[in-house]
């Protein structure tokens, strides 16, 4: 019965639409492990690509679900629950014999060495962990991860999955990560998270959210709601015109990312960005094929060209669809955006205008660091490409809010089709990067068929993407007004 | 307390024909007919899930009805120009807009946006609530988050003043302050007022007129004299449902009684011919049972 107790806890600690996608996940990398057994022409190699997927889902999961025990545990203590400790060290054993022991026993009955398989689970879960666990400011740098294994591994001599050395390097470092995440377990029970600036704030209570799922969870956490931020630009003066510049104004009032920056964030992040420049430099300086400096780049590009349509998305889902939606209503109510179509055109200026104009910027920022690296003959049309379906994915994605279609909860499956558009461009992204990081060696392993199709590809997202853009920009001038909650 | 100025109802500042509103297949709102009076101040009252808020925001056109039309200051609600928008002062449920800027931050911006901002009245109500200036929104408790919204919806010297639930989150002292302000403002400046509540009391305080919203109709508008005048209890005996009668509002079984208890308003200045009926008897009800009676 208690068994029964704590399955229930270590499935119910998240939201449905969170859990589910884990589900998902795990059955999708489970999916994949099969697929490239049977169809990789090295079958040697091939067969430790099950665990190495399952890994990823089972990370995933501890991220986004499985770390979110911690948030049940500080409730039951909240709520003066009895055995509250005991009960969530049962969901924790259950989680762990589900998604490490039991594969890892699967994995080793089919002929995997069961030892190294159960180390890779272990790290894998302990990678999820930190990263729900960490501080912002930590948690951050662990998507790095994979990049930093496959381009230093083989320099620092680090063994591959298979190799003798494996089992006892993959549990160092899984001793090690569970030791981080047993003391932010410690720190995450006895803090109050109101006193937490953004970047101490662990994932797993920017994610906390009792509506839950796709639409009230992580990707409202995306958009920096209120936590009283400093950093936010404007410092409005009582003799300020502000019905001299609507824009602006309507740019304070969506806040995050939409707000105009004051100049000392803008400094804070040239700063960062200059470190990040000077590391990817000196990387570039030591290592003759640049591979470790464009895989950087690389991941700063895709990270940016993924992360501002999301945020953007996210934060006007939360004004026009979540329930604070009384944000919009006293917009709407607010005098001196002219009539009706007046304030359409400011609406568009002040977020579609503000989208497109940063991921200009960023391409215009990452053009000298591939022409000094050489390689803009392939990395500059994907850099290009890239932008425009960022620029072009944010538009549909927030003329698909304005549009008043985010608030529709029976467009439940709009979300599939968003998510499976992603994954077409991380599809679609993949070979590019293999092809532009990996030189001339990686475009004769490429077979012929490969760069035709991946522009068919690319162009169909394209026109894809235009007519969605379209559709929801004539729906949204067909609005009676453009601050409609729902 | 109540608002002295004589409603006018011709120039009605805010009036609704025929509203109603599906959510997901379930009706909130049905064929609400509603006119706040110029002058007037009105408290809507009805239980949770009554669909207040969400009358509220169809008249402030915030949201798309399935049927029906408001107007606001003459204008419809949904096509509002920066003339109404300037006369208008509304608090919603809970303030949640601009959480990251602080208190002064707030005021100072929007200030810019309206001819006859108060900053005097601004200035003073900060230090009665003893509101620390340099507080970011986001960090304010949701009592002090409302007086601030309060403060604000007021500083707009406003022709036309919508509040939902505006006591909701305060305390005593604050919420006799707020109910002190809205008559001040309807019995001076002649501001016209539409509150929610479910506080029986802060309506019977300051309100000029009363509506009862049920299950998203409107069962009753009157002004809140008429109201307690023009409705009572009427005890029938017997275990049969008697028939409807005219000026029936409501009606429940009472058990303990052997027979019904029904909410009924005079037609004409008469009350109900059953009234006279042996063993029937009429009984004054005061506000707050009145309702109990048509709520439950």
């Amino acid at each position: 019965m208690k068994a029964l107790a704590s399955l229930r806890g270590a499935w119910l600690c998240a939201d449905r639409n969170t859990r589910w996608l884990g589900v998902a996940f795990v059955g999708l990398a489970a999916f994949g492990g099969v697929a490239v057994e049977l169809f990789s022409p090295h079958r040697h190699r091939a067969i430790y690509a099950m665990p190495i997927l399952l890994g990823l889902g089972f990370a995933f999961w501890w991220a986004f679900v499985g770390g979110r025990l911690v948030l049940l545990q500080r409730d039951l203590r909240e709520s003066r629950f009895p055995g509250a400790s005991r009960f969530i060290a049962g969901c924790f054993g259950l989680t762990l014999l589900a998604t490490v022991l039991l594969p890892a026993a699967i994995l080793g009955l089919g002929g995997l060495p069961f030892l190294q398989v159960l180390a890779l689970l272990v790290l894998c879960a302990g990678v999820g962990l930190l990263w729900a666990w960490l501080p912002l400011a930590a948690s951050m740098w662990i998507g790095f991860l994979p990049l930093v294994a496959n381009n230093l591994g083989p320099a620092l001599g680090w063994p591959s999955m298979g190799d003798a050395g494996f089992t006892r390097f993959a549990a160092l470092w899984a001793a090690l990560f569970a030791l981080t995440a047993i003391g932010c377990w410690r720190w995450l029970l006895g803090i109050d998270p109101a006193r937490l600036k953004t970047w101490q704030t662990p994932m797993v209570l920017r994610l906390r959210c009792r509506g839950g799922g796709l639409s009230g969870g992580w990707l409202h956490a995306a958009s920096l709601p209120d936590h009283g931020q400093t950093w936010i630009a404007v410092r409005p003066q009582a003799n300020f015109d502000q019905r001299a510049k609507p824009a602006r104004m309507l740019r304070v009032w969506l806040g995050p990312p939409f707000a105009p920056l004051s100049r000392q964030t803008r400094l804070r992040q040239a700063l960062l960005a200059g470190v990040a420049a000077v590391i990817m430099a000196i990387a570039a300086f030591y290592q003759p094929t640049h591979s470790l400096t464009l895989a950087g780049i690389f991941w700063l590009i895709f990270f940016g060209a993924v992360m501002v349509p999301v945020m953007s998305y996210a934060r006007l889902h939360l004004l026009y669809a979540g329930k604070r939606d009384s944000e919009i209503g006293e917009l709407a109510l607010l005098p001196g955006l002219g009539h009706t179509e007046q304030a359409r055109r400011t609406l568009l200026r002040a977020t579609l205008g503000i989208s497109t104009l940063r991921v200009a910027l960023g391409v215009v920022a990452a053009l000298p660091a591939l022409l000094l690296l050489h390689a803009a003959r392939v990395s500059l049309p994907g850099t290009l490409l890239l932008a425009v379906i960022s620029g072009l994915g944010s538009a549909a994605g927030m003329l698909y809010v304005l549009s008043g279609h985010s608030a529709d909860r029976r467009r439940w499956w709009h979300y599939l089709v968003g998510a499976g558009g992603l994954i077409g461009v991380m599809a679609l992204l993949t070979p590019l990067m293999v092809y532009a990081i990996g030189g001339s060696r990686a475009q004769d392993a490429l077979p012929g068929w490969m760069l035709p199709a991946l522009a068919a590809g690319w162009a169909l997202l394209v026109v894809l993407l235009i007519a969605t853009t379209r559709r929801y920009l004539r729906l949204f001038r067909q609005r009676p007004h453009p601050f409609l909650q729902r | 307390m109540n608002a002295m100025l004589k409603p006018q109802i011709d120039n009605a500042p805010l009036q609704a024909r025929g509203i109603s509103k599906r959510y997901d297949g379930r009706p909130v709102l049905d064929a609400v007919d509603f006119t706040l009076p110029e002058g007037a101040v009105l408290g809507l009252i009805g239980r949770n899930g009554a669909g207040k808020s969400t009358l509220i925001r169809a008249l402030m056109g915030l949201i798309e009805v399935d049927a029906g039309s408001a107007t606001v200051l003459g204008e419809p609600a949904l096509a509002m120009g920066d003339r109404v928008k300037e006369q208008l002062g509304y608090v919603p449920q809970q303030p949640d807009a601009l959480g990251w800027l602080r208190i002064d931050e707030m005021f100072a911006l929007l200030s810019g946006f309206y001819p006859r901002w108060d900053q005097a009245f601004v200035d003073s109500q900060l230090e009665r609530a003893r509101l620390p200036r340099d507080r970011a929104l986001a960090k304010l408790s949701p009592g002090e988050r409302q007086q601030v919204a309060l403060i604000r919806a007021l500083a707009v010297r406003p022709r036309l003043l919508v509040l939902d639930e505006p006591a909701a989150a305060l305390d005593p002292v604050a919420r006799r302050e707020l109910l002190r302000e809205i008559a001040l403002r309807a019995g001076e400046s002649g501001t016209s007022v539409l509150f929610s509540t479910h506080i029986v009391s802060d309506l019977e305080r300051v309100a000029s007129h009363v509506a009862f919203l049920h299950e998203g109709r409107l069962l009753l508008q009157a002004p809140l004299d008429d109201l307690k005048e023009r409705c009572a209890r009427l005890w029938l005996p017997g275990t049969a449902s008697p028939p409807r009668i005219a000026g029936e509002i409501s009606r429940r079984p009472q058990q303990a009684f052997g027979g019904w208890s029904l909410v009924v308003q005079q037609r004409d200045g008469r009350w109900p011919v059953e009234a006279q009926q042996p063993g029937a008897r009429l009984e004054a009800l005061g506000l707050e049972d009145l309702f109990v009676e048509i709520a439950e």
